[in-house]
């Protein structure tokens, strides 16, 4: 008699989704954890913060009484030279660093993902071409063609600096997308949206960029807090955001000469980059080992 | 030397893994014996344990695994009670192993002549120019043409056959009493995977070592080995010469792996081919009582609740089953 | 190679060209003829169309006929550059060699202890050291060193006077001057190469090769040494050649904070008062020293790793 051989199979797996192992994982990373917490603490200082300060960040107290005081309850930070509140001015200039940070690193990515994509998937002449580019941009020092770029453009706004700053973070990212692509575009996904008839340009956007998003949001990440560095240090070189508009590096800048009477006026704004910085970083990091391609070991 | 000597005894031993996730029992009471000059076949799917055995065989185990158990007594001493300088001595020289993937095995910054001669010279008292001409020999005999000029090349510039039999040189390289082969020719095409089985055979019967092949393809073991053991979530469910494994298997498993490849049957089956469904189970998820009961079709209540110990239920036959298979004409 | 020179000439040249007319500004200053103002814009082909004028500009650059610092007074560029540049490269060099002896050792040591409190303690330098504004941290240093405790320099390069003095007592005096902004130069790179380091060696630690060399008997110390190492410092070797844009980045800061009159300072400077043939000189050498830098970095890697040399 033909025995019906059933083997079966009792023991279920769960599917689990790509992005909650993300989540699950991050959660792991303690430091990660309290950079988000440090972060939004920060955030919402800068924004909301000015509105409850008693002071405003052009009020000069009286020129004589109330210039370079130490830190007191008054004034959390001091005052400056110029008599004005510096927690105020801390926390406005976040309010402009940090926007700097984002949306330089928004327009990078914006360029970089654009170079990156159409130089990795088409290849040929518009890739040799584009990474030439890339190339030269990558061999000028930045912080000096940040300087020329800062005094040949005319203008003095804040979105000047972003346009800068943007104009040279766009490489990175260009590069890391191109290698993406240049192996995506051999896999089986572009293969299969071939065949059921997508453009190109739908097979770009659609089917193979949110597979190059993990990269993508650790390098911006990181990105942010890098360029917060840029724009104090173009601000503190006299380069950046013009004064009276408060950015952490320009109130360095005036710092300086004080240094040796208002050490206050320093450390601030100076911890105030370090810590938001140091935030960025371990949270970059932390999302880098949460979207480790090795999750699916 | 006489050939029925025992060279490996090995004998209940338990490697464990101690993870953030829990204890996987990789290797949970596994014993065997190879004699000199004889071929044990491994076999088992992957994540059965089988590597964990054989590195723990060389202790090439490290965290968060541990030796839990057992011995394995090797030559008449127990290698799990030596010191870390005596087990390297014995690596290299006395027992040596080859692993599945030669182009990550071999270290892309030195040439295979170097990483030949390190074996030799580490192991053996012979001078620089003795041992590269050894090396040579050696190239040679495991079929690389042009062994000169290949012994200044980059594992990189070989094809993988040539790689893995490089590998197979420097593993032979200084005489081994036991050759572990770990996989070593699951990376291969077909063709190049049956010239090294060839060479294999071959070296094995001129040399006179022993041989532990592990896979967990049936078929290469048919040809190679003298006595089988197969392998299931990191216990040895049956165990004999390959000539009664393969004509009489008793352990469902075994007659599952069997049946999905028709060619090695040796009797005529006019059934379709099923293959064993489900997956082996998760080491943190092992079943209760025998962990081959949810896929066995012949699994009753006490396969559920108890784990079967393993007994010789005909001679040098050894099965780990409550319900052995009875392979008859009427069952296929 | 050498479109990628030309290239960079080409954008470095058009972004200074957003200028408009540098000249203008020399025409206001007394001292200077008009007629001398007319020979410097024909020497420059500013009578010329833009691409002509490049043309005109690149070949001076070649050789060498930098023209003439409208913010010093007249004096010929490529002096000022050259005596600029010795400043920078004598502390960049050392911020370098700093950065990697320290880094490097340490990583390896992280990777091989992870997870331990030393490898914890050493990774939280390393974030500190990436996100550290480097003007920022010299600023503290000058603080507490200079001002504070008075035991080094607050800036410059030399005590004056000391020009003249003899080798040893000279470079003595230097390495004062040198310590601070040596260590804030380097203190990004360092923080970055120790976690490179680390993670390079990491990768290695897990490779099979590693396994195939403990089976053939070698000690743990061999194993590491000469097969892991071997393998973990060649990212590392292309790594050091990529920092060489930072290191000039950051020497313009540095040599801001310290007051030293290095290429960063004087390219500064050049910008600050619109001295147009400075500042090309400036950005110009700069690019090329990135450059060069990255040429010999690719022929470092290419023999470290014997993969590179065949394709």
């Amino acid at each position: 008699m033909a025995e019906e051989l059933i083997y079966k199979n009792e023991v279920s797996t769960r599917v689990e989704g790509y992005w909650y192992l993300v989540g699950k994982r991050l959660k792991k990373h303690k430091l990660a954890i309290f950079s988000i917490v440090i972060l939004s603490v920060i955030i919402l200082l800068c924004v909301v913060g000015p509105y409850f300060t008693r002071y405003t960040m052009n009020e000069m107290g009286n020129a004589i009484t109330d210039v370079l005081k130490t830190p007191s309850l008054k004034h959390l930070f001091g005052t400056d030279e110029l008599g004005r509140d510096v927690f105020t001015r801390v926390l406005l200039g976040g309010r402009i660093s940090l926007l700097v940070g984002f949306s330089s690193v928004f327009s990078a990515l914006l360029v970089g993902i654009i170079v990156g994509a159409y130089a990795g998937y088409y290849g040929g002449i518009l890739d040799v071409v584009l990474m030439r580019f890339t190339d030269i941009m990558f061999s000028i020092p930045v912080l000096p063609l940040l300087v020329v770029l800062s005094s040949v453009i005319p203008g003095a706004g804040v979105w000047k600096i972003v346009l800068i700053i943007a104009l040279f973070g766009w490489m990175t990212d260009a590069r890391i997308i191109r290698g993406m692509f240049l192996s995506l575009r051999e896999s089986e996904y572009s293969e299969a949206a071939k065949a059921i008839g997508a453009s190109n340009t739908r097979i770009i956007w659609r089917h193979l960029l949110p597979n190059t998003l993990a990269p993508i949001i650790v390098s911006a990440t990181l990105g942010v807090g890098g360029n917060i560095i840029y724009e104090a240090a173009l601000s503190y070189l006299g380069f950046g955001v013009m004064p009276p508009t408060p950015s952490w590096g320009n109130i360095l800048q005036n710092a300086q000469y004080a240094m040796a009477i208002a050490p206050w006026l320093v450390w601030t704004p100076g911890l105030a980059i370090l810590i938001t910085v140091i935030a960025f970083n371990f949270l970059g990091d932390g999302l880098r080992d949460a979207m480790d391609p090795r999750l699916y070991r | 030397m006489e050939k029925n000597q025992i060279l490996v005894d090995v004998k209940d031993l338990k490697t464990y893994f101690f993870t953030d996730d829990g204890v996987v029992e990789a290797v949970d009471g596994v014993s065997f014996t190879i004699k000199r000059g004889e071929v044990l076949g491994l076999v088992g799917e992957s994540g059965c344990g089988k590597s964990v055995a054989s590195l723990s065989i060389m202790r090439l185990i490290d965290k968060p695994g541990k030796i839990v158990g057992g011995e394995v007594i090797f030559k008449g001493e127990d290698l799990l009670k030596k010191t870390e300088e005596e087990i390297r001595k014995i690596r290299g020289s006395e027992i040596a192993m080859i692993f599945q993937e030669p182009m990550t095995s071999l270290n892309p910054v030195f040439t295979i002549g170097n990483q030949v001669i390190e074996a030799i010279l580490l192991h053996q008292d012979l001078s620089e120019e003795k041992a590269k001409k050894r090396t040579i020999e050696l190239l040679n005999l495991v079929g690389i043409p042009e062994p000169e000029r290949r012994f200044n090349q980059y594992p990189h510039e070989l094809s993988g056959g040539m790689r893995q039999r490089a590998m197979i040189a420097m593993a032979i390289s200084c005489n081994p009493d036991l050759l572990i082969s770990d996989e070593a020719t699951t990376a291969l095409d077909v063709t190049i995977q049956a010239q090294i089985l060839e060479l294999m055979k071959d070296l094995q019967k001129k040399i006179g070592m022993s041989v532990l092949f592990i896979t967990h393809d049936l078929a290469l073991v048919a040809e190679m080995a003298n006595n089988i053991a197969v392998t299931y979530t990191g216990k040895i469910v049956e165990y004999s010469d390959a000539r009664s494994v393969f004509k009489n298997p008793k352990h469902p498993y075994t007659y599952g792996l069997l049946r999905s490849v028709p060619s090695l049957l040796f009797e005529e089956t006019k059934v379709e081919l099923p293959a064993i469904e489900g997956m082996v189970p998760s080491p943190y998820h092992m079943p209760q009582g025998c962990h081959f009961s949810p896929r066995c079709p012949f699994a009753t209540d006490i396969c559920r609740r108890e784990m079967p110990e393993i007994e010789e239920l005909l001679a040098g036959h050894y099965v780990r089953c409550f319900h052995p298979v009875k392979v008859s004409k009427e069952a296929i | 190679m050498i479109p990628l020179f030309i290239g960079v000439a080409l954008v470095t040249f058009l972004i200074l060209s957003l200028v408009g007319d540098p000249f203008a500004q020399m025409l206001v200053n007394p001292h200077i003829k008009p007629a001398d103002v007319a020979r410097l814009k024909h020497q420059w082909g500013f009578d010329l169309p833009i691409y002509l004028r490049f043309f005109k500009w690149f070949w001076s650059m070649l050789t060498g006929n930098w023209g003439l610092s409208i913010f010093a007074g007249g004096r010929p560029v490529i002096e000022l550059v050259g005596h600029a540049i010795g400043w920078t490269l004598k502390f960049t060099i050392g911020a370098f060699i700093l950065a990697f002896v320290i880094a490097v050792p340490i990583g390896i040591y992280s990777a091989l202890h992870q997870y331990t409190f030393f490898d914890y303690i050493f990774t939280g330098f390393s974030f500190f050291g990436m996100s550290m504004p480097t003007f920022w941290f010299g600023f503290i240093l000058l603080m507490i060193f200079g001002l504070r405790l008075r035991w080094l320099p607050i800036g410059g390069v030399m005590t004056p006077g000391m020009e003249s003095a003899p080798f040893f007592p000279r470079l003595l005096d230097q390495a004062k001057y040198f310590i601070l902004p040596v260590i804030v130069l380097s203190l990004f790179e360092m923080g970055s190469w120790m976690r490179y380091t680390r993670s390079s060696m990491l990768e290695v630690v897990h490779q099979d090769y590693l396994r195939t060399a403990r089976a053939k008997g070698l000690s743990e110390r061999t194993v590491i040494v000469k097969h892991a190492l071997r393998n973990a410092l060649i990212p590392i070797i292309t790594l050091l050649g990529l920092a060489l844009p930072g290191l000039i980045s950051g020497a313009m800061i540095t040599e801001t904070v310290f007051a030293i009159p290095g290429m960063g300072r004087l390219t500064l400077n050049a910008m600050m008062s619109n001295d147009f043939p400075l500042a090309m000189a400036c950005l110009l050498v700069g690019s090329y020293l990135l450059i060069i830098g990255n040429l010999i970095a690719d022929l470092l890697y290419a023999v470290v790793d014997p993969r590179i040399r065949y394709s």
